[in-house]
């Protein structure tokens, strides 16, 4: 009998994964794989160590040695530009220094593709074109990107991944500053990446009941160790979400799609 | 579009980018030699031949304001290019290497090495050069340690502290040197501190060329890697670029070339920040187009102020470094007023 863990070999795993930035451990002993094709939600209050999770797994932090695997080999070991082509990380929206165009920022995703001294060809533009079209920021192009609002920067960053043509994408939060209409556009656009261009996709999240809702599989975190893990419908429950938030709570159901809608109980 | 298409369209982007800042430059290379306070009559300079000593408008024209005028072109280009790179390492366009201390820590490298009386030269470059070097790499890594946090922000407000403060250390360390030093060094000294362009010949130009343009190819060749950092740091990770290196490459080139106009010209503040804003106003912040774009025009600022300078109340001159700060100052504190209106300090 063939073991599962054989059969399906991990697209990224993390072994024994302590991180710190200071003394104190942010993380410890995180492991935890992630299959191709997959749309995990890592779920956890505030400071369980969501963000800093992302950042391992997408080479932005360094990764202790022998504990970030991509394709059963360590991180560390990629360069950075294939690296850039198999895992793209998209922080949440923020604004920048310099006034960078929304065309431009989306281009930059290109960056793995080319040679120094060159610019964006027109391959370039079509795939920057293709991905603007694919997260309705097409109108946007020629905006200044500290112009747009919060929904719209995070569908150009979104978009920007999209050009590099990953196999995983990491998103931090990309819904929290959101308004409802934003969210479920967000996270309708990652659903059709997950399901027609089979991108795995990661998502640290706030809002337990898009995420019972879009994720197929969640990571609970408790201040930095993997409390559980499952369906969403696993780990949803009462008296696992009143532990790690520390907060009575009632789950209710939605008879139409299944999602779980959380909330607190006044004391 | 087909591939020839396409490629034009890329050095369209480039020449039409580029274009107009190269015009200026070359339109103020052919002016400025023909402004001062002696008018030169041109076809009677060029008559005579280089070395024709009894031909005066031969003299002015090619003894004294073409090597000035080229010095100037190059401290311009070093200085603005330095400024963009660096707006773009910190990701704040207050950065430049005199609002960062990095011009002060050359000045201070090059005072030491005026007062030790050194005045050898390794490899062919002069010593004073390498102190100004040292000093500006020194500084910027100072600087740069001092402001950077784990999260690979700059915060505006730290950043303008630490240059602020490596400014005021570095002079004050330059004044307590200069005092204790003799007086054909104390002579020595403030000539060079007062900054400026007049003391030069051509030899000395081209002992700074390579330097100057390494440097400027260098920047250019990681001008895109640049370019993804100055839209964020982890974002440019995440891209493929290596951010360390990068960083790296980019202080010290720009602490090189920073060197070493400095180690010449003496400390000439502020064009660093204005001409890289101008060129950004125009052409966007993409580095690709800044840095040659901000190296012509800063050439061109640069020879422009100097010729103020030398015209405004002839037959005196006002050093260059006076004229820059003057107009430094005000547009300072306008990049600042601004920064504060849109919530960044």
């Amino acid at each position: 009998m063939t073991t599962e863990t054989q059969t399906t070999a991990a697209l990224i795993e993390t072994q024994n994964l302590t991180f710190a930035y200071a003394e104190e451990p942010v993380l410890r002993n995180i492991s935890i794989n992630f299959q191709a094709g997959e749309f995990i939600g890592v779920i956890g209050p505030n400071g369980s160590g969501k963000s800093t999770l992302l950042k391992l797994i997408g080479g932005i932090l360094p990764a202790p040695a022998g504990t970030v695997f991509f394709k059963n080999r360590e991180l560390s070991r990629y360069k950075k530009k294939e690296l850039a082509v198999a895992i793209a990380w998209i922080p949440q929206d923020k604004q920048m220094a310099f006034p960078f165009k929304v065309i431009d920022i989306v281009l930059m995703g290109r960056h793995p593709y080319l040679s120094p001294l060159s610019f964006e060809g027109e391959d370039d533009y079509r795939i920057a074109q293709e991905a603007m079209n694919q997260t309705q920021v097409l109108e946007f192009a020629a905006r200044s990107f500290n112009e747009i609002s919060g929904g719209e920067k995070q569908r150009v960053m979104i978009a920007s991944a999209i050009t590099q043509k990953p196999e995983v994408m990491l998103l931090d939060e990309p819904t929290s500053a959101l308004d409802i209409k934003y969210q479920m556009e967000i996270l309708n656009i990652l659903k059709r990446l997950n399901e027609d261009e089979n991108k795995s996709l990661m998502l640290a999240m706030h809002d337990l009941h898009l995420a019972s809702k879009f994720c197929k599989r969640l990571v609970l975190l408790k201040q930095g160790r993997v409390f559980c893990e499952g369906s969403p419908a696993e780990v949803l429950k009462k008296e696992i979400l009143e532990e790690v938030y520390e907060v009575k709570v009632k789950i209710f159901n939605d008879d139409e799609d299944g999602s779980l809608l959380v909330v607190p109980v006044a004391s | 579009m087909n591939e020839l298409q396409l490629s034009a369209t890329n050095i369209r982007k480039f020449t039409v980018g580029i274009g107009p800042f190269f015009l200026i430059f070359m339109a103020v290379m052919a002016v400025t030699p023909l402004i001062g306070p002696t008018s030169i009559d041109l076809g009677k300079a060029l008559s005579g031949g280089f070395n024709a000593t009894d031909n005066v408008d031969a003299n002015i024209l090619f003894l004294a304001r073409i090597p000035r005028i080229l010095l100037g072109a190059v401290t311009g280009a070093a200085l603005s290019v330095t400024g963009a790179v660096f707006q773009a390492l910190l990701r704040n366009d207050l950065a430049a290497p005199f609002t960062l201390g990095v011009s002060s820590g050359a000045s201070l490298g090059a005072v030491i090495a005026i007062s030790l009386n050194l005045n050898f030269t390794i490899l062919g470059i002069s010593i004073l050069s390498i102190a100004a070097f040292a000093g500006a790499l020194g500084t910027m890594y100072l600087v740069f340690s001092l402001v950077k946090t784990r999260y690979g922000d700059f915060p505006t407000s730290v950043l303008l502290l630490a240059g602020v403060t490596a400014n005021f250390f570095f002079a004050s360390m330059v004044m307590f040197i200069h005092y204790m030093s003799d007086f054909t060094q104390s002579f020595q000294i403030v000539r060079w501190l007062m900054g400026g362009l007049d003391i030069t010949d051509y030899q000395t130009v081209w002992s700074i060329c390579p330097f100057v343009i390494v440097g400027i190819g260098g920047l250019i060749y990681f001008s895109r890697d640049l370019n993804l950092i100055s839209a964020g740091v982890q974002s440019a990770m995440s891209r493929g670029v290596d951010v360390v290196r990068t960083q790296k490459i980019g202080f010290v080139l720009g602490s090189l070339i920073t060197g070493t106009v400095v180690a010449i010209s003496g400390p000439i503040g502020f064009v660093g920040l204005i001409v890289p804003h101008i060129v950004r106003l125009i052409i966007g912040p993409d580095l690709r187009l800044l840095i040659p774009g901000s190296m012509f025009f800063g050439a061109s600022f640069l020879i422009l102020c100097d010729t103020v300078g030398r015209t405004l109340i002839a037959p005196a001159e006002i050093p260059v470094g006076v004229i820059t700060a003057m107009l430094g100052g005000p547009f300072f504190i306008w990049l600042l007023k601004r920064q504060q209106k849109r919530g960044a300090l």
